[in-house]
């Protein structure tokens, strides 16, 4: 019997370009859509349910970045320590210790503050008024003499001051002996802000968890609503498809219409969620539209992305959609495709 | 055309092999009936060209191609060359005898000139050119075959092979259809008919292979070579 065989076959092979190929795909599109609108209430619940999860995973990662966004304006707009230090420490020593401080790779800037300065911030802190004041300089003090010296340390990152604790406080330091503890809560560091940065970045982990798992388990639900929604449209048209490979329909072929069914799932809700989840947060929030911030939240960043790159945010959405909807698809047919 | 040499066929599970140690040997534009009741084995040879099964032993060359030097892919490719009429038709309900038939052509990557082209012409050869637009449930189980046979020589197969085509319809259909698929014949294209009518069979005269529990029991040969004219 013939001995050319491998050639009859690469025969069979022979490539269809680029036009098949157009023609194939636009057949492809053509019976995806005509199954679509077949099962239309299928199609609607499949829908329904995958924008709602675009939804979630909109709003969570609107959320998150509006917190985030806070977190990082508050380090940056806040990030002063106060060292306290002994009225009496010598000028040559506050300047050695400045100097120290600053080879750190945390401190950005060192101020010392005159004393000057810090009566008048006791004044307003402690409500001292002048006759007050006098009463006490009466008693042979100068209130300035025994202020603290305080030394404002501008640091990168508040939660990261070990360094800094270092090299004031560790034993055989030459400048732990001038050190003093402050008046408010006996620390000889005092930061209006540590407290604040570190609860405000473990509450934005949380949300970010919080939105990461329900997103997850929605696209999870999604994936399998989709993926039995195309099982469904599969199991009504078994013999179709047994037709199909038996007359030699390639098995792309055979996926495609079904891809494209659930990809239009993707595609609409894609937009439906874009739309709705604008809508949503501009009408709740319409400080979104400028900037600025609401409750101490800043919407800078926020606002750039939604509304400064929106095309891109919709598309990314409907990709996102496409994806979901392709990848349940797929799961769904693989087992009808063996020839 | 088609050429088995040795082949058996294995199920898991079943001690008897389906197909004990065939071997056949079609020529290009021969006729030939594969006769034998239901589970000798018939449909097993359809199942093998078609390559929805693979044989456990032997080798099987169909069109000049060897089906050890296939891959997965080259199937759909395959089946294109090969035209398969089945007994139970398997028309797409919701689309006309044009659709269905178009249906074939659409698959292989054909244009839409291609199709408008080859589809009345083919309807025209088994007689459906006036039922066009109809849908299979409209039609006779006669009809319905010869979309079947429309849609299986549309893309102008070498090969055609027709699964018990004839087990549905009365006797005077099935006489209809056998002379369309030796009309098709004519044309130059080897046909396989797998039937177990012995009715039917008697009334041609080709080579008749006859098959039980899987091995080739006799073969008749054709009393003479136009004698079924």
């Amino acid at each position: 019997m013939p001995t050319n065989s491998k050639s009859n076959i690469a025969r069979l092979r022979m490539s269809q370009g680029f036009n098949r190929k157009f023609l194939m795909w636009r057949r492809t599109v053509k019976y995806g859509v005509s199954n679509f609108s077949r099962n239309i209430w299928l199609s609607l619940a499949a829908i329904l349910v995958m924008s709602f999860t675009l939804l979630i995973v909109f709003v969570a990662a609107a959320a998150a970045l509006a917190l985030n966004d806070t977190v990082a304006l508050t380090k940056i707009e806040k990030m002063d320590l106060s060292l306290y230090l002994r009225s009496d420490t010598p000028e040559t020593v506050q300047i050695s210790l400045a100097d120290d401080l600053k080879l750190s790779d945390n401190v950005v800037y060192v101020d010392i503050i005159p004393k000057t300065e810090s009566l008048d911030d006791l004044k307003t802190k402690v409500e001292l008024d002048d006759d007050i004041l006098a009463i006490i300089e009466e008693g042979g003090q100068n209130l300035a003499d025994i202020l603290p010296v305080v030394m404002q340390i501008h640091v990168r990152d508040v939660g990261d001051i070990d360094d800094i604790i270092n090299i004031v406080n560790s034993d055989g330091s030459q400048y732990k002996p001038f050190l003093d503890a402050n008046l408010y809560d006996n620390q000889f560091f005092h930061s209006d802000n540590q407290k604040t940065v570190q609860n405000m970045t473990s509450l934005t982990n949380t949300i970010q968890i919080i939105g990461l798992t329900t997103g997850g388990v929605f696209l999870l639900i999604t994936i399998l609503v989709i993926f039995n929604t195309i099982r469904l449209a599969i199991f009504a048209r078994k013999d179709e498809i047994e037709m199909e490979k038996l007359i030699g329909a390639e098995r792309r072929y055979v996926r495609g219409p079904f891809l494209v069914e659930a990809e239009l799932y993707g595609i609409i809700s894609g937009l439906i969620s874009a739309a709705v989840g604008y809508g949503l947060i501009v009408w709740s929030i319409p400080a979104v539209l400028v900037g600025g911030s609401i409750s101490g939240i800043s919407l800078a960043a926020v606002s750039e992305i939604l509304i400064g790159w929106a095309p891109l945010v919709v598309s990314a959405m409907v990709v996102a959609g496409i994806l979901v909807g392709n990848i349940s698809a797929r799961l769904a047919i693989r087992k009808y495709l063996r020839y | 055309m088609i050429f088995f040499n040795r082949v058996s066929k294995f199920y898991p599970k079943k001690l008897k092999p389906v197909l004990d140690n065939v071997t056949l040997n079609i020529a290009p534009g021969e006729f030939v009936v594969i006769m034998g009741q239901s589970g000798a084995g018939k449909s097993t040879i359809l199942k093998l060209i078609t390559r929805e099964e693979k044989p456990s032993a032997g080798k099987i060359v169909v069109g000049g191609i060897d089906y050890d030097d296939l891959r997965p892919r080259d199937i759909p490719l395959l089946r294109r060359r090969i035209g398969v009429v089945f007994q139970d038709y398997k028309l797409l309900p919701h689309r006309t005898v044009f659709e269905n038939v178009a249906f074939a052509m659409e698959i292989s990557g054909m244009t839409d000139e291609e199709i408008q082209f080859n589809v009345p012409k083919i309807l025209e050869l088994v007689g459906l050119d006036d039922k066009a637009n109809e849908f299979p449930d409209a039609l006779s189980g006669g009809e319905k075959q010869r979309v079947a046979i429309a849609r299986a020589m549309v893309r102008q197969p070498k090969i055609l092979i027709a699964d018990e085509p004839t087990a549905n319809l009365d006797e005077k259909t099935s006489l209809e259809i056998v002379k369309l698929l030796v009309k098709i014949n004519r044309y130059g294209t080897t046909v396989m008919m797998i039937s177990h009518d012995i009715n039917i069979v008697k009334k041609l005269r080709h080579r008749v292979i006859h098959i039980e529990h899987g091995r080739i029991i006799k073969e008749t040969k054709p009393r003479s070579k136009n004698a079924n004219k």
